[in-house]
């Protein structure tokens, strides 16, 4: 267990020194000057903050790294065979089921069908998928909530709905 | 102070009225629901409601937010004592000996000792926070841009070593990365677009009552669907109206409790997960009943059930005085302040006389109605704790978008939504607590703009920070939370220490 965590924390780690070292590089080109017709110190500067964060990180990342080497963390475990075993565990599978699920809901299906619609279909696919209970049950309880859903979003507080 | 009472009679006085008093029983109610199901979150159910209250006005919000804050704690203990799943984080010292009890067949009069207990703590709060809200809120109008700065990073700081007791530096990279992603948007100083990258959405910065669903909402469906676990629920045999004289018996403990709740509560970020356990703790350490914690000690109830609803009013004590929350619900509720156009902190007092009133009003009357109902409701909820969450959970993500979706009315809302939760799920699984980056999310625009404005103001000279006592006490408060989670900076200090004394 320790072992595994070591590389996952060298793995994060080494993402962690990359992201912040983009963000430090991105800080630092932000004008340090001359803002909005302003002059400014390099304290009042837009990037002043974000690279101090991201610099910070970047040490706590780098430290991150070196904590984990010590601790024994490889990436090895980096591989084919153990990406298609992780694909092929249960857990992975529904957690990929769930975010494919809320993907399609958020990013394709809300705005191209009335609300309801896509709604009760997301609820339906997502009970039926994970069998929550017997298939008429399921449809009466996502109508159901559909139909609360639908009238304290559109009724009640008025909001106009995707 | 007697000016203090008139006006919390006032409020009391407003919050009498039929609206009043059925939303205080309908949020209670619901969030008693909220904390008893396994999977469903205080924090979670407070970030989903946020959204709405932008539909209602700010006493009703806050009626309705802290009325399932105060409901989903002490609803928690419920599964913890019938299944020995706690509902919440906050009911996890609960399970230790609520479990033990309910098996022995005392269900009933362990459910009803946790309820009273949570009852008491909350009422205990509550006195609290009515006593010293407005002294800290007269303190904190002598804070300028510098401890205003310093007190949003110490809040960070401070919720990153405590929520990360095995790794610090977890807790802190996440409050930092939650201070990266509230730097996206419009600079409020020189007006620059920061990290937007030529998207419209992002020129207002990320939308932060996404960011709270998307950190506590999207991970938690994904956990608890990730396996599906069969419950077994132990029956509630006997009354659960507990003997009044043993709670009598019992009163140093609760007092204790609940002093240990608030304290805990007023320390940025914290909450209620951990007052519990460091309330066990303390009870079980002076207990004369040693041996039976972990076996079914009904002290060991009352310390973890006390604390955790003290906590409650103690995490509104810095978020109503200094602004900073005091609990991660606490983080999400400020979304509900800001909504109105009521900004939490020092000029609170000034700007909204009556808030801290009203909000003492709201938790006093909570308090009642929350012993009513879980004493009444313990049975119901019972048999709502046989519900599938594979039909509970579907319909929190359908509530986790719209909720997001109607505060602005922006479909982009709900992407933020998926990328931030898909985000807080794999940090929650190395071991990231999202409490800090909820924290860096909220302080962030505060730390910003306080921090460059100070600066400006001594033209980029630091010295200020350590000649006025208030900063210099913030900056070594700051360098106290992280020396004192170093372990090889606590070794050097020591050495020093023996080597200088040695001479």
């Amino acid at each position: 267990m320790e072992g595994k965590k070591s590389n996952y924390d060298l793995f994060f780690g080494i993402l962690l020194s990359l992201f912040s070292l983009y963000i430090l590089i991105e800080s630092w080109r932000m004008p340090t000057e001359k803002v909005g017709g302003y002059y400014t110190a390099f304290y009042s500067a837009p990037g002043f903050l974000p690279f101090l964060t991201s610099g910070v990180l970047l040490v706590m990342g780098l430290y991150l790294v070196l904590h984990s080497l010590k601790k024994g963390g490889t990436l090895r475990w980096i591989s084919w065979s153990n990406f298609f075993w992780l694909i092929q565990e249960r857990r992975t599978q529904r957690v990929l089921l769930i975010l494919a699920l809320c993907g399609l809901y958020a990013f394709w299906g809300i705005g191209k069908a009335p609300y309801w619609l896509v709604t009760f279909i997301f609820l339906v696919i997502f009970m039926f998928l994970f069998k929550a209970t017997q298939w008429w049950k399921i449809l009466a309880i996502t109508a159901g909530c559909v139909v609360v859903l639908y009238l304290l979003f559109a009724r009640v507080f008025e909001i106009p709905l995707p | 102070m007697e000016l203090g009472f008139v006006k919390l009679i006032q409020s009391l006085y407003n919050l009498f009225s039929i609206q009043g008093v059925g939303l205080l029983f309908l949020s209670v109610a619901l969030g008693l629901f909220i904390g008893a199901m396994p999977g469903l979150t205080a924090v979670m159910g407070v970030a989903l409601l946020t959204g709405l209250t932008y539909y209602i006005d700010i006493g009703n919000a806050l009626i309705l937010l802290i009325g399932v804050y105060v409901g989903a704690i002490a609803g928690g203990s419920i599964s913890a004592i019938l299944i020995n799943v706690p509902g919440t984080g906050a009911a996890a010292a609960t399970l230790l000996d609520g479990h033990p009890l309910a098996l022995k067949g005392e269900a009933g009069p362990t459910i009803g000792l946790a309820a009273i207990s949570s009852t008491l703590g909350s009422f205990f709060s509550m006195a609290i926070l009515f006593i010293l809200t407005p002294l800290l809120s007269e303190f904190a109008l002598k804070f300028t841009s510098i401890e205003i700065a310093l007190l949003a990073i110490f809040g960070i700081l401070i919720c990153g070593s405590l929520t990360s007791e095995e790794m610090p530096i977890k807790g802190w990279i996440s409050g930092l990365l939650g201070l990266l992603i509230s730097y996206i948007g419009m600079d409020k100083i020189t007006g620059y677009q920061r990290f937007c990258y030529d998207n419209p959405n992002l020129l207002g910065g990320v939308s932060f009552i996404s960011c709270m669903i998307g950190l506590f909402g999207v991970p938690q469906v994904l956990s608890v669907m990730e396996s599906q676990a069969h419950r077994i629920v132990t029956p509630i045999k006997g009354s659960v109206i507990p003997k009044i004289s043993y709670l009598f018996q019992k009163m140093k403990l609760i007092l204790r409790s609940g002093l240990i709740g608030v304290i805990i509560g007023i320390v940025p970020g914290v909450g209620e997960n951990v007052a519990c356990f460091v309330s066990y703790d303390i009870a079980k350490k002076t207990s004369k009943e040693r041996e039976l914690f972990g076996k079914g000690s009904k002290e060991g109830v009352i310390a973890a059930e006390t604390a955790n609803n003290a906590c409650v009013g103690g995490a509104l004590i810095p978020l109503l005085a200094l602004g900073v929350p005091g609990s991660p619900v606490t983080a999400v509720m400020i979304g509900a302040f800001l909504l109105h156009n009521i900004k939490p902190g020092p000029l609170l007092a000034l700007e909204s006389p009556t808030i801290i009133y009203d909000v003492s009003a709201i938790l006093l009357m909570a308090s009642i109605v929350l012993g009513i109902l879980n004493l009444s409701l313990a049975r119901i909820m019972a048999k709502v704790l046989q519900i599938s969450p594979a039909i509970i959970m579907p319909v929190v993500a359908a509530l986790c978008f719209i909720g997001a979706y109607a505060i602005n009315l922006s479909v982009f809302d709900m992407k933020v939504v998926l990328w931030v939760g898909i985000l807080a799920y794999f940090l929650r699984k190395m071991d990231y607590p999202p409490a800090p980056m909820a924290l860096g999310i909220i302080l962030g625009p505060i730390f910003d703009e306080n921090l460059r404005r100070a600066l400006m103001g001594t033209n980029g000279n630091i010295l200020p920070f350590f000649t006025r006592p208030i900063s210099l006490f913030l900056v070594m408060a700051c360098i106290f939370s992280i020396v004192n989670q170093s372990k090889w900076l606590k070794r050097q200090l020591r050495n020093t220490w023996k080597r200088v004394t040695s001479r």
